[in-house]
């Protein structure tokens, strides 16, 4: 039986439950439901943070309990630690899991105070929260105490955080039986760094720009953390990893399917609901098969020799007086995943399936007036202002320090934009054609005898 | 597939060199149905060998790192070793004498042994079997890595075979026979021990998942441990790097003597492999 209020889901779909009830997902309802239904176990971790938000209150209100009802996977007590900041950051620094310093406040005087510890700028959060709501870049006590203000009539508690600044994105999407078992089946990074949310950023599967050192440690630190929490199931956890010093921060872990679970799932043909939902049922990794070859199990890390880029899709137009910077809060409406051999493939292939008329990074209908301002202060279309900004020649390295922006991805970028100049500057004939057809970037690089604008940084 | 000049830019010092393009992929499809064969890339049409025979890597001498009065002494036998086992090894502050595949160290006083990883065919190391063997009567703990583990199985009485398919890359997984625990490890190899010809001191230790072929193998009653994955690879996971080193030290609580040779973190350094094993046909 399921409960879910949405009529536009595949889950309310006839053939997915025996029973649907379309009713509000709160505790008065969902009681009553459960009262007559009386399941014998609930899941949680199928109906983003609402499910886990209601499974708590449900524990709390004591309703499971009175029915016998089983919450079936991750236990309640071990969401209620990822979701609460304070209980969060203490089971992590019980096994030595770095998390970003911060304090929690449920007033406007204590919020004061941790910001005042911290230094400005600092970064806000609420707890129990959906799509970075209510948080956000901080730069003065008269600010901090407005928005405190807001966020504290919706919820009982807001983190006061360091602010990362430049710091990379990155998550991992960890899979874990009730034996301890843990895989991690796909990692991703952002192209945009620490202050845009995942959902609002361009996110390459897998990460591009890590070291051996930096994508194993970070795999040996999830693996740690999931099984130090006890998580059943599928969770993502997330890290801001300094560009350099290689020091890194647990951002969050969620312990649910999300949209970066359906992304990384999609990238990488791992059926991640699918084992989820059998873990769950108590089935361990190696007893499950694995559906792509028919004949091994579960357990396996899969390898990609293509990348996936998602791409988010904002309607910000539709709307004449909305601000078109993005930040910590979601903003965008949905997104597009495009595969390719290289990344200015896939990063082609994205920015045409957004279907906002943009036929790549070089033909777009935006009118960018001053491109380096929209870098770095990032606004829904930053992407094609860094495009506009080398037409104007300004240099990769000028885009990265505006904003942060790794100079991996940057310089695949620059090699579309040589591309274009070369194919407008020559007569298109077989090889460039198949040079642009490719990609733009094999490392069989024909037009070597040009002067490239990055050749200098090795 | 074809062949290209090819000129690395972007970062890189440009120079041209040859190089075949669309390979890969022609020749994964290619070999996923037909499992591994001798092959030859050639300008001119050539009829690629049967087997080709491996040569053995090794030192001419032994060489000694890191002596000291007090440390314990460890053989370590190197059959084409892996920079990072070494480097392991050190990290624990052990004295270690790094031997020839050949060198008789029965005579010498030692605390272990390690027998190392290395390309070929592990049934032609004779006389690395024969030493082994020699040492087998003393209880002092025997750990073998890869081609190490192999040669374990072969000084005891077993024997191995070619794979049809080499197990290759970084995520190869991996069960503990004895506490069903998963762990993705790196593997390098295209032998593996027969289960049927082990003899009964010994035991399965770990499994690979994929093809359920042999991937460790430990004795029933004395210190002799050893794993085909490489536990100290990098780059690659860190899963069971830890493992193992639990794995030694509950081998050698057991035997309150000797000394515990575990695995250490990961270093960058350590350059990929490829098949090197195409022997047996």
């Amino acid at each position: 039986m399921l409960i879910n209020p949405n009529i536009a889901t595949v889950q309310t779909d006839d053939d997915m439950a025996d029973r649907v009830y379309f009713q509000p997902l709160n505790v008065e309802t969902v009681s009553k439901i459960l009262a007559r239904e009386k399941p014998d176990a609930i899941a949680l971790s199928f109906g983003g943070q609402t499910a886990l938000n209601l499974g708590l209150e449900l524990e709390r209100s004591g309703i499971l309990k009175k029915l016998g009802i089983r919450v079936l996977g991750t236990p309640v007590k071990v969401i209620e630690t990822t979701e609460d900041r304070e209980l969060f950051k203490q089971a992590l620094a019980k096994i030595g899991t770095k998390t970003a310093r911060s304090f929690t406040a449920g007033t406007v005087e204590a919020a004061l105070a941790a910001a005042k510890t911290l230094g400005y700028p600092v970064m806000m959060r609420s707890g129990f929260s959906l799509g970075g709501l209510g948080s956000g870049r901080i730069d003065s006590p008269s600010q901090l105490k407005t928005r405190v203000k807001e966020v504290l009539a919706a919820v009982t508690q807001v983190l006061i955080e360091e602010y990362l600044v430049g710091w990379k994105e990155v998550e991992y999407e960890v899979v874990r039986d009730c034996d301890g078992n843990t895989i991690t089946v796909c990692n991703m990074e952002n192209f945009d760094p620490m202050g845009v949310h995942t959902g609002e950023s361009i996110v390459v599967a897998p990460s591009q720009t890590l070291t051996n050192y930096e994508y194993h440690m970070l795999r040996e630190v999830a693996i740690r953390t999931i099984n130090h929490l006890g998580i059943i199931g599928e969770c993502n956890i997330q890290y801001a990893l300094h560009p350099s010093s290689g020091e890194y921060r647990v951002i969050e872990v969620n312990a649910r399917l999300s949209r970066s679970s359906a992304l990384a799932s999609k990238a990488t043909g791992y059926p991640l609901a699918f084992v989820a939902s059998k873990l769950m049922l108590g089935k361990r990794l190696y007893e499950i098969k694995n559906t792509v070859t028919g004949k091994t199990s579960a357990f396996y890390e899969p390898a990609l020799d293509y990348l996936a880029v998602k791409m988010p899709r904002w309607d910000l137009q539709k709307l004449k007086s909305s601000d078109h910077h993005i930040g910590s809060e979601m903003k965008s409406v949905g997104e597009v995943m495009a595969l390719g051999r290289s990344f200015p493939e896939a990063l082609q292939k994205a920015t045409r399936m957004l279907n906002i008329g943009a036929n790549g990074l070089s033909i777009h209908a935006h009118d960018i007036s001053n491109p380096m301002d929209e870098i770095a202060h990032p606004t829904d279309r930053r992407l094609f202002a860094i495009y506009e900004a080398l037409k104007q020649g300004v240099t990769a390295d000028e885009i990265h320090q505006a904003s942060h922006i790794d100079r991996w991805f940057l310089d695949h970028i620059v090699a579309i934009y040589n591309t274009e100049q070369q194919l407008k500057e020559h007569r298109l004939d077989a090889a460039r054609l198949q040079h642009a057809k490719n990609g733009f970037q094999r490392h069989c690089n024909r037009y070597a005898d040009k002067p490239d604008r990055t050749a200098n940084s090795e | 597939m074809r062949a290209v000049n090819c000129r690395y830019q972007n970062g890189y010092r440009v120079k041209a060199f040859p190089c075949l393009q669309g390979l890969i992929h022609a020749l994964t499809k290619y070999l996923r149905t037909r499992g591994v064969m001798a092959g030859s890339i050639s300008a001119a049409a050539v009829k690629a060998p049967k087997s080709v025979r491996i040569p053995i890597i090794s030192i001419p001498e032994p060489i000694v790192y890191n002596a000291g009065p007090g440390k314990k002494k460890v053989i370590l036998v190197d059959c084409g070793l892996k920079e990072n086992i070494l480097r392991s090894l050190l990290a624990l502050d052990l004295e270690v004498k790094r031997v020839p595949y050949n060198y008789d160290f029965s005579g010498e006083k030692y605390d272990g042994v390690v027998l190392s990883s290395g390309p070929g065919d592990p049934a032609d190391y004779t006389e690395t079997i024969a030493i082994t063997k020699k040492c087998s009567p003393a209880p002092k703990p025997l750990l073998g890595i890869c081609l190490g583990n192999q040669i374990m199985a072969l000084a005891s009485g077993g024997t191995t075979y070619k794979l049809k398919f080499g197990h290759r890359g970084h995520n190869q997984p991996c069960q503990e026979a004895a506490t069903k625990h998963c762990v993705i490890t790196s593997q390098n190899h295209g032998y593996a021990i027969d289960e049927k010809t082990l003899p009964k001191q010994w035991r399965v230790s770990y499994r690979n998942l994929n093809d359920n072929s042999v991937e460790g193998i430990e004795h029933k009653t004395k210190p002799f441990f050893s794993v085909q994955f490489h536990p100290e690879a990098c780059p690659g996971p860190t899963d069971s790097g830890d493992l193992f080193a639990k794995s030694l030290e509950q081998c050698y609580e057991r035997y309150q003597k000797g000394c515990c040779f575990g695995v250490g973190g990961l270093r960058i350094g350590q350059a990929g492999e490829f098949d090197y094993s195409v022997r047996r046909p």
